[in-house]
């Protein structure tokens, strides 16, 4: 028989909200780190998703990259030093679960711009965006990365720096030379459409 | 009039990552010169575009898999120490009692059916009786704080827990 069932006069007594939540002191430490969890998670879930997203080109293997990022982000949360900001380890985390997942599956991820020529490219209804979304997936890794994050998650030299751990310098002219292969590649559309 | 830059040049004169004098260099050519003019208004065109792409949200049910995998994989933790723990007491207590160590025999579960490992089944009970004790616990808490959100979070975090392990227990913690 409970404290309550025995004594139901003493109710107050018998769970005061202090020993209440002694009482769920034992899951809350466990569940803390879920709530922390929980707020990294819907802080950081549109970087990771959106980042994945331009590295593959389709939503369905975004959500399985950004599911294997949350969970190595649960798992090593304890050893995060807080030597950068959180949102730049898990960009770090982004960045190469997104290569390994393109090294596993061994194929170069498109999206509906696949096998474009330059007259589909003239002719393609798409808009810059959509058509630039479809044309990263192509570039070379380097500069896909920089050109990512730079550009379209509009991160700095230097947090691209820290993520890729290359230097600023280096961060700056992979950009470059990935807006000009992708200039190379979308002159015919950009003329068209943008600048007539 | 000088020769024309490159596009990698004409990208850092957007971003003005070069010299002042160098900037003021292209500036000039670039009023001059069409050719160039053109090349970085569509590199303009190509950065602008790129910044202006909306940040995308995955789906609901990606949080929901997360926090499966997440709990799946801590449970596997408990058990697999738990396991390899039995595993050694049992070991132990037969070596005491025999005087030598003993060969376990390698069992091959045949396919399609389920094997429970030897000292698991008091671990899946012990660990569900904690659970079911959370439960219980956080009804009581529920009971007395009916709005409160920490304890509601914690009602459902330790029923979905349950199900969870439920879940684990019945796919054989795989």
């Amino acid at each position: 028989m409970s404290e309550y069932q025995q004594n139901p006069g003493n109710h107050r007594e018998a769970h005061p909200s202090k020993s209440v939540k002694s009482k769920l002191n034992g899951i809350t430490d466990a569940l803390n780190k879920e709530f922390d969890f929980e707020e990294i998670y819907i802080e950081n879930k549109s970087r990771v998703f959106s980042t994945a997203y331009r590295f593959v080109g389709n939503r369905a293997d975004a959500e399985d990259i950004t599911q294997d990022v949350f969970v190595k982000v649960f798992k090593n949360m304890k050893t995060f030093r807080g030597d950068a900001a959180i949102s730049t380890w898990i960009y770090r985390i982004t960045v190469n679960a997104c290569f390994d997942f393109l090294r596993k599956r061994k194929r170069q991820y498109m999206s509906s711009l696949e096998d474009c020529s330059e007259k589909s490219l003239v002719s393609s209804p798409l808009s810059l965006g959509k058509v630039i979304e479809g044309m990263v997936t192509r570039l070379p890794e380097a500069y896909r990365k920089v050109f990512i994050l730079y550009d379209i998650q509009g991160l700095k030299h230097r947090e691209i720096a820290d993520i890729l751990d290359i230097t600023q310098g280096a961060s700056k002219s992979l950009l470059h030379r990935a807006r000009a292969k992708l200039r190379q590649e979308l002159s015919p559309y950009v003329r068209n459409r943008h600048l007539g | 009039m000088k020769q024309c830059y490159s596009d990698e040049i004409l990208s850092a004169y957007l971003d003005h990552d070069l010299e002042p004098e160098q900037i003021e260099e292209i500036g000039r050519h670039i009023e001059e010169c069409s050719g160039c003019r053109s090349a970085l208004e569509q590199i303009t065109a190509i950065r602008d575009a790129a910044s202006s792409l909306e940040q995308l949200e995955p789906c609901e049910k990606t949080w929901f898999e997360i926090q499966r995998r997440v709990r799946k994989g801590r449970l596997k933790r408990i058990w697999v120490w738990s396991g390899v723990g039995a595993a050694a007491a049992v070991v132990l207590v037969v070596f005491l009692v025999r005087g030598r160590p003993v060969q376990v025999p390698e069992t091959t579960p045949a396919p399609g059916r389920r094997q429970v490992e030897a000292g698991l089944v008091q671990e899946y009970d012990d660990y569900m009786r904690g659970i079911d004790k959370a439960v219980e616990e956080c009804k009581t808490a529920l009971s007395e704080n009916p709005h409160n959100p920490r304890v509601q979070r914690a009602y459902l975090e330790a029923r979905s827990s349950q199900i969870n392990a439920l879940d684990v227990f019945t796919s054989g913690g795989d």
